[in-house]
């Protein structure tokens, strides 16, 4: 649409560090983000690992809660290529399952979080006096908190199922969010665009959701991705310590849990659950990096 | 005739630094008769800024409050006013045009959608209609291609033009008062000479007032009726162009005019007043000025005049001379003493 010397402008204008539109602004980050070859890698093998969990029942080579006595804590072969656990149940079809469980619940806990501290931080951010007073810290009161030891806390009371763990580790991961957002938000509204909005009589509704909001998305997408690989990681422990999926679930940290019993004489129980929760979290926190390095404008000059 | 839009009395201003209060704008009166075009002119940080964003009640975000007087805008006091109500009056009776085009504009919101805005918020018209109007307003400002630029993001203007888009905004809903805060120092001279026209034109159009804040005295002498003079939180002069530029009455005013650079007249080194302007929160006492004027007295520096009637005109000057008919008459009583 626009010719090229309008086109040759708008380059200098990415250059000089001026935020523009949504299409510019995309590919930018994309140039950023591909030049990091780990975080490129972190981000293939996070979208294997989500073909896999949708496309789970299809690929599975054998049903991952039926028991096989015949092949009891059998180690590595051609037929299970993970081995058995202590019933006899394919370890690589447990672990497909429980990608499914475990992205679920980390994904939906990390979303409940980022909606609550999204809207909590840009209330705080927005609004300041003492509703910002209470919100921050409401958040510090949480953040004193070790991570797990709230989410154990939280499961307690609630008693334990994948749903309180979602609760649970939801609850943990909304001042972070808080947090961030609400620093973003101090920043975007001393924007004299806001100011220009309010001179023609936005309402703050409006100018909260049109002219801030936009400016935080890159921060959430961001605190996001970093905090999925700690919710899984949670999530496991949760599970491990016997507070979120039952045993019989095909849940990565439960999987560790029933193996602990056998470490001595079948190792490789624990080993396939322990290395793909390893990789998963792995993966998560460096592609969250990466996507943190390309997007954050405190870094881009 | 000349009914009086903005009448403001008294107004006060005042910024919380620490545990102290500072004045940024102190007992401001001053007023806007409809279609007029007036000028408020002075130094950085001399509180031109702060009470324009006294009027719009914009201080919200700031430290700022208004701690007295009035401003009454068609008899309501803007002061004492709702937020709602207040709201209303913002961009629908009341509009602002920023200094800054390049960032008083969403980066991330294609122009027609800003556009639309003001027109939905105030006028209630549906998304279609806005997108219309938005064109209309477009064309209005001087923009070619107007349905092209709609669709275009703010980094794809030019400066003179996004300050063009800030004006249509401005307009969209026919205020009767445009403050506009300093709108051409961030342009280019040729464009903010396009800019002054198109802001002439359009205040003639739809007769508008217009309060226009700057501290470019050829911008005032071309395009107002009326000047205001401020000076540390204080209006020091006020009277029309004509009378004010041919024959200031205050010594500020005076030093003003005189650091301006005349054409046809062979000067090797440009005027200028002397000293800094005081800092907030130190204020002399007596006259505000009287430690940079030459003119000061005894008097000056430790009383300080009212804004002083001058006689026989409508004029008013906040100096203790203002009466007095010529400058030399006065004399230099302290020269040097600045600085």
């Amino acid at each position: 649409m626009k010719d090229e010397a309008v086109t040759g402008g708008t380059q200098a204008v990415v250059q000089a560090g001026a935020p523009t539109g949504f299409k510019q602004r995309f590919g930018a980050f994309m140039r950023k983000f591909v030049k990091q070859k780990t975080a490129v890698v972190a981000a293939v093998f996070i979208l294997i690992l989500l073909v896999i969990a949708i496309i789970g029942p299809l690929i599975t080579p054998y049903n991952p809660s039926k028991p096989n006595y015949d092949a009891l804590m059998e180690g590595v072969s051609a037929e299970h290529l993970m081995g058995t656990d202590e019933y006899g149940r394919d370890i690589l079809s447990r672990i497909i399952y429980g990608s499914r469980l475990s992205l679920s619940v980390s994904i939906s806990a990390v979303m409940i979080a980022a909606v609550l501290g999204t809207a909590l931080g840009l209330l705080a951010g927005y609004y300041g006096g003492w509703l910002d007073r209470i919100i921050m810290r409401g958040s510090d009161v949480l953040f004193s908190f070790p991570d797990l030891l709230l989410a154990i806390g939280i499961v307690a009371i609630l008693g334990p199922g994948l749903i309180n763990v979602v609760i649970a580790v939801a609850v943990f991961g909304t001042p972070s969010f808080a947090r961030i957002i609400r620093s973003v938000t101090l920043s975007a509204k001393e924007n004299l665009f806001v100011e220009a909005a309010r001179s023609m009589g936005a309402t703050n509704k409006r100018i909260i959701w049109r002219h801030i909001f936009p400016e935080t998305v890159p921060a959430i997408i961001v605190n996001i991705s970093m905090r999925i690989g700690g919710a899984i990681l949670a999530a496991s422990s949760l599970s491990f310590l016997g507070m979120g999926a039952s045993p019989s679930k095909p849940d990565w940290g439960a999987m560790l849990s029933m193996g602990r019993d056998y470490l001595a004489i079948a190792p490789h129980i624990v080993y396939f659950p322990g290395l793909v929760i390893f990789l998963t979290v792995l993966a998560f926190n460096i592609f969250g990096d990466g996507l943190r390095d390309a997007l954050d404008p405190k870094m881009k000059s | 005739m000349t009914e009086r839009l903005l009448d403001v009395q008294g107004l006060v201003t005042e910024f919380k630094r620490g545990s102290s209060q500072i004045r940024a704008v102190s007992d401001v009166s001053f007023h806007i008769n409809r279609r007029e075009v007036v000028g408020l002119v002075g130094e950085s940080g001399c509180g031109k800024s702060v009470t324009s964003l006294s009027l719009m009640r914009l201080l919200k975000d700031t430290p700022g409050r208004i701690s007295g007087g009035k401003v009454l805008f068609e008899d309501r006091d803007l002061v004492t006013l709702p937020e709602k109500d207040m709201r209303n009056i913002r961009g629908n009776e009341i509009a602002m045009i920023f200094q800054e085009p390049m960032t008083s504009l969403n980066p991330v919101l294609k122009i027609g959608k800003q556009l639309e805005e003001p027109l939905m918020v105030h006028l209630g018209l549906s998304r279609s209609q806005a997108k219309e109007r938005a064109a209309d307003l477009l064309r209005q400002v001087g923009i070619p291609r107007a349905e092209e630029v709609l669709h275009d993001y703010p980094h794809q203007l030019s400066g003179g033009m996004r300050q063009r888009v800030m004006i249509a905004m401005a307009i969209a809903c026919k205020p009767k008062l445009l403050i506009a805060d300093e709108p051409t120092t961030a342009l280019d001279v040729t464009i903010q000479a396009q800019i002054l026209e198109l802001l002439r034109k359009l205040r003639a159009d739809n007769d508008m007032s217009v309060l226009l804040i700057t501290h470019d005295l050829g911008v005032v002498a071309e395009m107002c009726d009326r000047v205001i003079v401020m000076y540390a939180g204080r209006v020091v002069e006020e009277g029309s162009v004509q009378e004010l530029f041919e024959n200031p009455r205050h010594p500020y005013t005076k030093g003003l005019i005189r650091s301006v650079p005349k054409l046809r007249q062979k000067v090797h080194r440009l005027e200028s007043i002397p000293g800094n302007v005081p800092d907030l929160s130190q204020m002399p006492q007596g006259c505000k000025f009287a430690p940079r004027c030459a003119y000061a007295t005894e008097r000056c520096l430790k009383e300080e005049p009212g804004l002083l009637g001058v006689e026989g005109t409508s004029r008013k000057s906040r100096c203790w001379l203002a009466n007095e008919q010529t400058w030399e008459e006065r004399g230099a009583v302290t020269d040097g003493q600045a600085g």
